[in-house]
């Protein structure tokens, strides 16, 4: 995403704050649990935690509905129309920085990111230079994950490697397939999607775990925390057995994806237009792990603290204080 | 264009009694058709074993599916008035027109058939063509014209570095996407050069019909300057796309555009639809090489957004004006536009307007408009041109003359 268009969003984000603000908008008007979830493994895993019978007991039928761009959520979110979603960290800081009340549960995804490359597999990222690398979105977390490996690795982008960004991921995936690039920044279970979509054309490309080459490159974990759920703070407020039974039913719902990814994946295809071996390989090659806020706040502070750098935007202001992380207990 | 003295008696079908007939009818109504797989696959609603990326399927048609059909309409219909030479009609015509039907089904099956067989098929079509109108071309006659003809031969030969690159991946310095990016920038050329013959005959009959008094001077040493900087763009972009030299190239490109098109008549003489509709073409071209140009030399933006305006946009409505003016004009009907048309270009101007805009602005955005609206208005805009047009293209000239 570029610039303009970030600061567009943050100022729709900004705008629907003001009427987050009115108490109980959106939240009267229907009965049971109203969630919401990007397409792919935060789907799965909320979709699986919403099945829980001691949740729907407690909150009615919940209902979960797909969002495909953060604007959509943003405005669904800011104007109470959903109570709790899945969604990447950033913008969950984001929408917290811009005054939109909302609390983070957990963080589960923790390692979505990844390097498809063409015509040889790269071991690192120091094989990069001289390539041509498409980016889906300046400024979103892959490109600063990127970037900030890049600078790690003493590569420079424009001398030692050249980076094309692209409108969507769709265009990245299309121009890699079309051997347009060398190598394409992808999350899961987009890079499975191409892979199996480079397969049907003779096409196998490499693979390189970017999670990895982070603990390589910073001497932490192979682990980033990308995604996890948020909730709107009335919701906590008025119904805090519904949000406890939510993190129970996560917590329950990630072992559950990995154990299982077979299920896990016709599960996931039920729910969206990705299929299920798309959804397999992609559990496959992801690492999800529940960590409660208060858990994850180490990881979550450090990760911030290091994109945030590359770009002021990716979070929108500071690191978010005590009130953005749901206590333990 | 005016039909040869000498035509021989007509075919029975009245759509087989010249080229742009059935060639701008089938056109239309494949424009849209080809763009199923693409977006069915964008949307992750359905995939078709193709045979390849779906990005280069999904150009491949639109060049050498949709743009090959009105070019051949164009050109077999416009040489014999150029070169006085008999026209292509009846049986030899149908042929013909059959010939680009099996490349088009070849196509769709190119993930079955034989890589090979899929080529040849899809090259017999334009090398009949060029077959066809190339001896005409080198005629006294025709020998003014015989650029088009060299710029036809281009595509052809990019078309095949498109097989090649297809059935031999990797043992090509080029990529699958390079051919069809250079026959697209020959495209370009095409519209500016065919541009220099044919603004002249319709700018004067709009100044005309609008009463305006403004005498036209057309320059030809900008109108060469504007053809030499397009061919230098493809050439550069053929070599080393996304480069900074080729962002300047394509921006000196764009310049040397809009000085030419400063040269058209604006004012109410620019409410005439024919001209309208060439000069938002030429305003489309300018535009694009701007982004390209523009987007090579700033690395944040978005790197394919000013191809859609060429593509869309210049390419998308040149093919459109020259349905609309040759299709009136070969029928003997006088150059005033259907109604319907209006609204054929409004979907294509805002069809391009949101498949260019929207990644650059709202790219949160890229599949509901950019991809999916944009789709629905171009179908909007090719299917208004058949349902307009169709009459017209089916029935015999109200004249009672041949063609």
């Amino acid at each position: 995403m570029n610039d303009l268009s970030r600061r567009r969003l943050l100022q729709l984000a900004a705008a629907s704050a003001a009427l987050a603000a009115l108490p109980g908008v959106g939240l009267a008007a229907q009965a049971g649990l109203r969630a919401a979830t990007p397409l792919g493994l935060p789907q799965l895993i909320l979709a699986r935690a919403l099945q829980d019978e001691r949740l729907k007991a407690l909150a009615g039928e919940p209902d979960l509905r797909a969002w495909r761009d953060p604007d959509q959520l943003r405005a669904w979110i800011a104007g109470g129309e959903v109570q709790l979603t899945a969604t990447p960290t950033n913008v969950a800081a984001n929408l917290y920085n811009r005054g939109v009340p909302v609390v983070l549960m957990n963080v589960n995804v923790w390692g979505t990111l990844g390097m498809l490359s063409l015509p040889r597999p790269f071991d690192s990222l120091s094989d990069l230079a001289g390539r041509h690398v498409g980016v889906p979105w300046r400024g979103d977390m892959p490109d600063l994950v990127l970037r900030y490996l890049l600078a790690r690795q003493g590569l420079e982008v424009g001398r030692d490697l050249r980076i094309t960004y692209h409108a969507s991921p769709f265009e990245t995936v299309q121009m890699f397939l079309a051997r347009r690039l060398d190598a394409a920044v992808l999350p899961e279970p987009m890079r499975t999607a191409t892979r199996l979509q480079g397969a049907s054309l003779g096409i196998e490309p490499g693979e390189l775990d970017l999670q990895r080459e982070w603990a390589r490159l910073t001497g932490g974990a192979a682990a980033l925390p990308q995604a996890g759920v948020i909730c709107r703070r009335e919701l906590l407020e008025a119904h805090p057995d519904w949000v406890a039974a939510v993190q129970a039913a996560v917590a329950e719902a990630v072992p559950w994806v990995n154990a299982e990814p077979a299920a896990a994946a016709r599960l996931g295809a039920e729910q969206s237009p990705l299929s299920a071996p798309v959804f397999e390989g992609a559990i496959a090659r992801t690492r999800l792990e529940m960590q409660t806020a208060a858990q994850a706040r180490p990881a979550l502070e450090a990760f911030f603290g290091a994109l945030a750098e590359l770009s002021s935007g990716f979070i929108g202001g500071g690191l978010p204080d005590d009130a953005f992380y749901l206590a333990d207990g | 264009m005016t039909p040869p003295l000498d035509s021989s008696a007509p075919p029975r079908l009245p759509v087989l009694a010249y080229a742009f007939r059935p060639f701008f009818l089938l056109a239309a109504l494949y424009a849209p058709l080809a763009l199923l797989p693409w977006v069915g696959g964008m949307l992750q609603l359905f995939s078709l074993d193709l045979g390849m990326p779906p990005m280069a399927w999904h150009a491949h048609e639109m060049l050498f599916g949709f743009v090959a059909a009105a070019l051949a309409g164009f050109l077999l219909t416009a040489v014999p008035s150029w070169a006085r030479v008999e026209p292509l009609t009846g049986a030899p015509l149908a042929a013909l027109v059959l010939l680009w039907l099996a490349g088009r089904s070849a196509f769709w099956l190119a993930g079955t058939l034989p890589g090979w067989l899929v080529a040849l098929v899809n090259l017999a079509f334009p090398l009949v063509v060029l077959g066809w109108a190339l001896p005409a071309l080198l005629s006294p006659e025709g020998r003014r014209h015989l650029s088009l003809g060299v710029l036809l031969g281009g595509v052809l030969l990019a078309q095949l570095g498109f097989y090649l690159a297809w059935l031999a991946p990797l043992s090509l310095p080029f990529g699958l996407l390079d051919p069809l990016h250079l026959a697209a920038n020959l495209l370009l050329i095409m519209i500016a050069v065919t541009a220099t013959r044919i603004v002249r005959v319709v700018a004067m009959a709009a100044v005309q019909a609008s009463g305006a008094e403004r005498p036209l001077r057309f320059t030809s040493a900008r109108e060469h300057l504007a053809v030499a900087t397009l061919c230098l763009f493809a050439l550069a972009d053929f070599l080393a796309q996304g480069h900074p030299v080729t962002g300047w190239i394509a921006l000196a490109a764009a310049a040397a555009q809009a000085d030419r098109l400063s040269e058209w008549p604006w004012g109410r003489a620019m409410g005439r639809l024919y001209l309208l509709l060439l000069t938002l073409a030429y305003a489309w071209l300018t535009l694009g090489l701007v982004l390209v140009g523009v987007t090579a030399l700033v690395e944040s933006l978005p790197a394919y957004a000013g191809r859609h305006a060429l593509f869309l946009g210049a390419i998308g409505t040149a093919v459109l004006a020259v349905f609309c003016i040759a299709g009136l004009r070969h029928t003997g009907r006088s150059l005033e536009l259907p109604r319907s048309i209006w609204l054929a270009l409004a979907c294509l101007l805002l069809g391009t307007a949101l498949r260019t805009g929207v990644p650059l602005l709202w790219p949160q955005q890229y599949l509901v408009v950019s991809v999916v609206a944009a789709a629905a208005l171009w179908l909007l805009a090719f299917l208004g041109y058949a349902f307009g047009y169709a009459r017209m293209l089916l029935s015999a000239r109200p004249d009672g003359l041949p063609g």
